[in-house]
């Protein structure tokens, strides 16, 4: 079955990663550390406040900004002041600062995040379209050690990677559609390499390559309002998979985004038209947006959708069981990302790791084996005994009940052996009255 | 010979003695005088007799409502002027020693019955008395209240009395008198032999009040020699065994005349009357009673000896009663009652194994058993093919908690509990002595043999406990919370020892899980729920909630939701 898979912004805001509006906020208080012109600032503040706090809308601002006053110069008229010169550093901040948020989200909230998703390809074809910079989705797979393809070849032993293309039919397919913090140009635009680690560039990067050869590049993640840039490599190649991806999916499911871009808006009708088409979010609402009819809406959080909801349906032997297993899911739109970090976060007093147990096993969160599994090996007694109570909502049940039933047998008569007898004591009773 | 005073008058050493025999607190009643009257002629009838065996003893009373006079008519032996004399004297020396032991309250016997005559003057002002005696000439006198000031004498009138014998007339002050003689008529005459008497002038005959007919009379053998006759047996009358009140009445009689009405509380079942042996026993001066201590005494030990006997003719009544189903409205409590106050020791124990055998087809017992409760008999209880039969106190209410949930443990495990009925809440024979407090101390004490093993539930009670399986395990550290199933009917928790047990059967119980699971807190969550859901519980288990360890004993989520299942 090919899934497609597309993930916005909102999939990236549990990651920590603020949204459009959040970001402006916080942009603003670093460039107050940046001791820019008050005066800038102050104009800055007005467009915020115009804008209505839209990081897009600023950048689209400075980048105007500074295109006339490049325009006035080269019409040989030079803006007098340090105007420019602040606009141009405040544009470069924001390239950087949208790399720097973006690089926050750690390993270990991104395998929370997607590898359960992950996890579960099985059989599947997935193919991962987002519009988001970060690597969450990238970090999981490569600790999964699940191979995927985002049109860019292997490191090998360099620290960087060249653009190869698509090919093939790989099981997971990543397209990022407006780029990545670890995605580079060269300043002439003739080429576009991954580095193995992000860096975020203030402006441009002189790195060597092969030893010797040295090359300069700039970010290639495509802000907001650089549609332009989208002409450029790779970013005809991903949108034409992207496209083909639509054509040729057995699902479609768009995930955390507002379908404010046209493009994912347009790719969600092709879709809806065809095949089974998803969308989820928090708010199951899409103001002044007009979705087809047809697209089924799932009111959850991604973190609920990634880690639980997903994961299951993925089991499915159809896609059309597939579906529905997605119309009949009852996820919630709480973030359950921060739930199950505090869970299984040693450095947490156990009294908050329990009570992040406990709203999982409230919610009914279908957790994965592994997860569960390593709740189960804690040294903490108690968050042991509380991690049963995730077994029977898990989509890994089965596996887990048998793991249990041993646990049992082997820690009969302990506090948590006493729990898990009862946790046997209840899939009977539940069993039974099925 | 004496000298005769004529016409006689009363002779006292002071008036105001005779004012105290003739004012009211010496006679209970006026209507005395009635009583007295009739058993003067009877005593004249008595003597007559004892000359003339064959004499058949006439005694007529008539009362006149047109002249509101009574007159007592006896064919006794009748008096002469001495006798008439005598009497006299003998009415003031009576009066001398009734006044010498006046100021003590303690008024002997006297030997003859004559000062009954100054009773007269309690309903009338004025009383003849024609009299004759064998071959004497016939006298008439006419006596006056006026002659209560010992001076003036009695007055000689024509005598009205031609054949042998004396005739009484009381002139009755005032027409209330004569409506209280004539209702009381029957009360003081039962049975008294050869009496008739009739309302002027239209001749209506008014009966005697009778013996005890509704008695079924017993046979008894040898009797006390102040016996003359006696008429005692088990009564006969619905009305008399729907009432009893565990006394039994007996009325004692002189010759016919009612004396004097002896009541013995506790023992029940047997009514009657008996004829005293004035011989033996004196009545006091006023005729009222017989001497309180030595006599009720031996009448108390005489109805005791009989009374078995009468027991006996008692059951048989009921036996034919129930089956002619004439007693069949009776609640259950009153036949237990019954057969509780049935004496079982000694001269009774042939009664009580009649009455046992009578009574094992009542129903007497409680039956608890699962959620049923009925109502049985010993009959039924000896087919019960149990084992055991438990028995449990009669109130359940006023019962210790553990007694009351081994009750429930034992109704829950399908156990026959056995609830003796008691006495009668609504008093039924209130002053009997019972021989049994409840139904289920007979089974103890009597039928043991033909029961299954008998065991006390408030001797068992642990044991019963203990062997009530816990549906779970609320918390495992001190003190203990278990939950059972109680029955809907037991309280939602209990303080068993030091264990707490919540009762998940109960609607409050089940809360009481639910809230300790929601909330998490270990034994303070139990507190606080038990505070909402059951707080009368709350004296008893705080004291083992006391030393709590700091960290509660937290419940994983899935023993909550196994809890919250099993509990519900």
């Amino acid at each position: 079955m090919r899934v497609l898979l597309f993930a916005g912004a909102g999939t990236s805001v549990e990651l920590g990663v603020p949204a459009m509006r959040p970001m402006v906020l916080q942009f603003r208080t670093h460039l107050v550390e940046r001791a820019l012109a008050p005066d800038l600032l102050n104009r800055m503040d007005k467009v915020i406040q115009d804008s209505d706090y839209d990081m897009e809308n600023l950048i689209e601002q400075l980048d105007s900004l500074a295109g006339g006053y490049q325009t006035l110069e080269d019409w040989g008229d030079n803006v007098k002041g340090e105007l420019p010169k602040h606009v141009s550093v405040a544009r470069t901040e924001a390239e950087w600062f949208v790399q720097h948020v973006c690089e926050r989200i750690t390993p270990s909230d991104a395998n929370k995040m997607w590898e359960p998703t992950l996890r579960h390809i099985g059989g599947h074809q997935l193919t991962i379209a987002t519009t988001n910079y970060d690597r969450a989705i990238e970090m999981a797979a490569t600790k999964l050690r699940l191979p995927f393809c985002d049109g860019f070849g292997e490191f090998g032993e360099t620290e960087w990677a060249e653009w190869a293309g698509f090919a093939g039919s790989p099981t997971l397919r990543i397209l990022k559609i407006h780029g990545s913090t670890d995605w580079y140009h060269s300043t002439d635009g003739e080429s576009v390499i991954k580095l193995r680690h992000a860096i975020p560039v203030f402006g441009e990067l002189s790195i060597v390559v092969d030893g010797e050869k040295r090359i300069v590049v700039r970010n290639a993640a495509v802000l907001p309002s650089r549609e332009k840039k989208k002409n450029q490599l790779p970013y005809p190649q991903v949108g034409y998979e992207l496209r083909r991806a639509a054509y040729e999916a057995d699902i479609a499911i768009f995930v955390g985004t507002s379908f404010r871009d046209p493009d994912i808006l347009d790719i969600c009708r092709t879709c809806t038209a065809r095949i089974a088409t998803f969308a989820v979010s928090k708010s199951g609402q899409y103001p002044g947006i007009n979705l087809p009819s047809s697209t089924r809406i799932l009111k959850q959080s991604a973190s609920c959708f990634f880690i639980s909801i997903l994961p299951t349906a993925l089991t499915a032997p159809s896609k059309e069981e597939f579906a529905y297993s997605l119309e009949r899911s009852t996820g919630t739109t709480t973030s359950i990302l921060e739930w199950l970090v505090v869970a299984t976060d040693s450095s947490r007093t156990v009294s908050d790791r329990l009570a992040a147990i406990d709203k999982l096993a409230e919610e009914g969160v279908s957790i994965g084996e592994s997860e569960i599994s390593s709740l189960l090996s804690d040294p903490s007694t108690a968050v042991r005994k509380y991690a049963l109570g995730l077994v029977l909502a898990s989509h890994e049940k089965d596996s887990l009940i048998q793991k249990v039933a041993e646990l049992a047998e082997q820690e009969q008569g302990s506090e948590f052996g006493i729990e898990a007898e009862t946790l046997m004591k209840l899939i009977e009773i539940l069993e039974q009255s099925a | 010979m004496n000298q005769v005073k004529w016409p006689p008058h009363f002779d006292l050493d002071r008036q105001h003695i005779l004012d105290l025999l003739t004012g009211d607190r010496f006679y209970s009643d006026a209507d005395a005088a009635l009583r007295e009257a009739i058993l003067n002629s009877i005593d004249a009838c008595g003597r007559r007799k004892a000359t003339e065996p064959k004499l058949l003893p006439r005694i007529e009373v008539s009362f006149n409502r047109s002249s509101q006079t009574v007159s007592v008519t006896d064919n006794g032996d009748g008096m002469d002027k001495e006798e008439i004399s005598n009497l006299f004297l003998k009415i003031g020396a009576s009066a001398a020693n009734v006044a010498s032991q006046a100021g003590q309250g303690n008024y002997k016997a006297i030997g003859e019955f004559g000062i009954g005559v100054v009773s007269y003057f309690l309903v009338c002002d004025r009383f003849e008395v024609h009299t004759r005696k064998s071959d004497k000439e016939a006298l008439g006198l006419e006596l006056t209240r006026s002659m209560l000031d010992a001076t003036t004498p009695a007055k000689e009138i024509t005598a009205q009395q031609d054949t042998r014998g004396t005739r009484l007339i009381l002139f009755l002050k005032e027409e209330r008198f004569f409506d209280l003689l004539l209702k009381r008529f029957p009360h003081w005459a039962r049975d008294v032999n050869g009496l008739t008497a009739v309302i002027e002038p239209d001749g209506t005959t008014i009966d005697q009040g009778g013996r005890s007919d509704q008695i079924q009379r017993i046979t008894i053998g040898e009797t006390p020699d102040w016996v003359e006759e006696c008429l005692l047996g088990s009564p006969t009358n619905l009305d008399i065994w729907d009432a009893l009140d565990g006394r039994a009445r007996i009325a004692i009689l002189y010759r016919g005349v009612f004396v004097q009405s002896v009541e013995l509380q506790g023992l029940w079942g047997i009514g009657g009357s008996i004829y005293v042996d004035p011989k033996r026993f004196r009545p006091k001066l006023n005729r009222e009673s017989f001497i309180a201590e030595g006599f009720s005494e031996e009448v108390t030990r005489f109805i005791q000896s009989v009374h078995p006997k009468a027991l006996l003719e008692a059951i048989r009544f009921i036996e034919r009663s129930m089956k002619e189903k004439t007693m069949s409205e009776w609640t259950h409590y009153k036949w237990a009652t019954l057969w509780l106050a049935v004496p079982r020791t000694g001269l009774y124990a042939e009664v009580a194994e009649t009455w046992d055998e009578v009574f094992r087809n009542r129903e007497a017992f409680r039956l608890l058993q699962g959620d049923n409760e009925k109502i049985v008999s010993l009959a039924e209880l000896q087919k019960i093919g149990k084992p055991v039969l438990y028995l449990a106190p009669a109130d359940l209410r006023s019962s210790s908690v553990l007694i009351r949930h081994a009750v429930n443990v034992l109704r829950a495990l399908g156990e026959p509990v056995v609830q003796g009925i008691s006495r009668d809440p609504g008093g039924y024979l209130k002053y009997a002595s019972f021989a049994l407090g409840s139904a289920t101390d007979s089974l103890l004490s009597y039928f043991a043999d033909s029961l299954p093993e008998i065991k006390m539930v408030g001797s068992v009670a642990h044991e019963v406990i203990r062997r009530a399986q816990s549906v779970e395990e609320l918390f495992m550290t001190n003190p203990k919370v278990l939950i059972f199933r109680l029955g809907d009917e037991a309280s939602p928790v209990a303080r068993v020892e030091e264990e707490i047990w919540v009762n998940a059967d109960s609607p409050a119980g089940r809360e009481i899980v639910k809230e300790v699971c929601n909330r998490n807190e270990g034994h303070l969550g139990l507190l606080v729920a038990c505070q909402k859901h059951s707080p009368s519980i709350i004296p008893e288990i705080t004291p083992l909630l006391k030393n709590l360890d700091n960290e509660p004993q937290l419940l994983g989520p899935a023993r909550r939701q196994y809890l919250k299942i099993i509990a519900s």
